[in-house]
């Protein structure tokens, strides 16, 4: 590693990527103007902790784990922190490529906020007062609250799988294998095969299966049945408390700025541009290769990768067989988000269509005085985000004389160190999966939003699985 | 002849997309859109998440000092001319396998040569 000597005079710790300096000049960018994460460079190899992974799973435990005085050292194979958050902007305007809506329901995510005083405002779209849906392929509009209380009821019956509306089979939403034994029959089921089960109108189902695909980002039959269960307790049993969870509020300063706050209250060193190719264990000590033949020592190792990336890593020992199963299958969110500029002032609205159709669930992000914001979910591979004219076929059928000025999003899919977006499980993996993937062997400890007991899935997950294995790390070391 | 009538009309099809002029000023706009939450362009401005985008046209590959490549870039021989440009933007793991750049490419021809003329104004 090639040391250099930065800017400022903070106590961070930054390593650049292995070409040179260059993992502060990409963050300190990203961050806008942050000279206090500007310091020395280590040149030490050998750490108590390697953390993997500066998303926020990552960032809490780096900073958990050096706030109790020992040294660690977070590696990042992106050139910027956040994993699947990431902060930009649009024509003036902030705005979220990843994930973006936190509550205060959320334990671990608001601790957060409350630690840094950031606040939140609202997505106005997620309160709408107008709707737009496809019902049998024919455009339906209305207001938003009748075909809302429609889609409430639906949902109510789809998750009431024990006449006490979910509560017996998923009594505790911090803890979805409670009752393993009721959920397993469950849990065997696919989306799409529980909708088989409703006795819907078509309609209800045109309806109904866009909330679903949402929430899975992916195809219905290949979504598991028993997350939405897990949801639906997460969100109190009921569908605005839900939806309020889900995608209603999101932090005022931007996911970026908590980033930025937690890695500057850590005392850990980064290396930024720093894939990990290979973590092989060898007696009491760790052995962590990156990208040039770079070899990091550790007593202790904390993965926060995506579980999508989970397998493109060399483990030695091979990670238990339950583990490698899931790391194979992954997971199940990768479909698009992404945001659509448009000139007419559409006031909260919310549009929706079934899959196959481009467009799964479309709403006001922000009215704008040209025209209005919309922030737009697709299933994976069914919309070009970088081709408006597709984008306006697609969103014309929603709203038929829409004119489209402009696109914008993240690609998460094709992103190597994502490969995908928020974690939704197959059929079996809730009750045949989690657990053995949570499981940490000899100082290996796992981490990331997609094994979370909680809120899986959601940056609240992350923080929770973060936490989660700095204590876990801290009890190995005798610290 | 049928036998020769796609290939002929596909030929004409092509040639009217590559007569279409290309255009700075709209490749700027979509740079704006699709490139520039990881690519800044300013002379002199430390790489983002992506790479300095300037003077990036007849730039050697893999090469801007300071900024981490993958691996496939780093050892990348040759310079990004027109058709190399054309080839990464169509479709990044195509062209360079294992890049990390996270981006499936641009479908539209006409797209790709509008970015490309607007990249070639950053010198």
């Amino acid at each position: 590693m090639e040391e250099m000597q930065a800017r400022g005079q903070g106590r961070r710790r930054f390593i650049g990527g292995l070409a040179g300096g260059v993992g502060l000049a990409g963050v300190s960018g990203w961050l806008g103007a942050a000279p206090e994460l500007a310091a020395r460079v280590s040149g030490r190899d050998t750490y108590d902790v390697i953390v993997v992974g500066a998303g926020f799973a990552g960032l809490v435990a780096a900073r958990d784990l050096s706030r109790s005085g020992l040294s660690v050292l977070l590696l990042e194979a992106r050139n910027r922190i956040g994993g699947r958050t990431f902060t930009s902007a649009y024509a003036g305007q902030k705005i979220e490529l990843g994930g973006t809506w936190i509550h205060w329901s959320q334990p671990f995510v608001w601790a957060e906020l409350n630690r840094y005083g950031l606040g939140i405002e609202e997505s106005p779209g997620a309160a709408a007062e107008t709707a737009a849906w496809l019902a049998g392929g024919r455009l339906k509009q209305g207001d938003a609250g009748k075909v809302w209380g429609r889609i409430a009821e639906a949902m109510g019956q789809f998750c009431d799988v024990d006449g006490q509306g979910g509560r017996r089979v998923m009594p505790l939403a911090h803890d979805p294998l409670a009752r393993r034994d009721l959920l397993l029959r469950w849990d065997a089921l696919s989306l799409q095969a529980r909708l088989a089960q409703m006795k819907f109108s078509p309609e209800l189902r045109d309806i109904l299966a866009p909330q679903l695909a949402i929430n899975c980002h992916g195809a219905l039959s290949d979504g598991g049945f028993a997350d939405m269960l897990r949801w639906w307790a997460l969100g109190d049993y009921e569908m605005g408390r839900m939806f309020d969870k889900l995608g209603r509020y999101k932090i005022r300063e931007g996911m970026g700025e908590l980033a930025s706050r937690m890695l500057a209250d850590g005392t850990q060193d980064l290396a930024l541009a720093t894939p990990v190719k290979a973590v092989e264990q060898d007696g009491g000590l760790f052995r962590v290769s990156t990208g040039r033949g770079k070899v990091f020592s550790a007593r202790s190792v904390v993965m926060a990768v995506p579980l999508n990336v989970l397998a493109s890593i060399r483990f030695t020992p091979g990670l238990s067989p339950v583990q490698q199963s899931m790391a194979d299958a992954g997971h199940v969110g990768r479909g698009s988000k992404c945001y659509i500029h448009v000139r007419q002032k559409l006031g909260n609205w919310i549009g929706m269509a079934p899959a196959p159709h481009p467009i799964t669930l479309a709403w006001t992000e922000k009215q704008r005085d040209d025209g209005t914001l919309l922030v737009c979910f697709s299933p994976p591979g069914r919309l070009d985000t970088t081709d408006e004219g597709a984008v306006q076929a697609a969103l014309r059928t929603l709203l038929p004389k829409v004119d489209v000025l402009g696109v914008t999003g993240y690609q998460w899919d094709a992103d190597p160190y994502s490969r995908g977006t928020w974690c939704w499980y197959r059929p079996g993996q809730l009750t045949g999966g989690l657990a053995g993937l949570r499981a940490g062997q000899g100082g290996l400890f796992m981490a990331g939003a997609d094994q979370a007991l909680g809120w899986r899935g959601f940056v609240d997950g992350a923080l929770e699985s973060g936490v989660t294995a700095a204590r876990d790390v801290r009890r190995h070391l005798g610290g | 002849m049928f036998r020769h009538a796609l290939p002929f009309t596909a030929l004409l099809a092509a040639a009217s997309a590559m007569a279409e002029p290309c255009s700075a000023p709209k490749g700027a706009q979509l740079f704006q859109r699709q490139c520039a939450m990881c690519h800044v362009t300013e002379a002199g401005a430390a790489h983002s998440v992506g790479p300095n985008l300037r003077g990036v046209a007849g730039r050697a590959i893999g090469q801007a000092p300071g900024f981490a490549y993958s691996d496939v870039l780093a050892e990348a021989a040759g310079t990004w001319d027109e058709a190399r440009l054309g080839a990464f933007l169509a479709a990044p793991q195509k062209a360079f396998p294992g890049t990390a750049m996270p981006f499936q490419g641009l479908r539209l021809e006409a797209e790709r040569s509008h970015l490309i003329c607007y990249l070639q104004t950053l010198k």
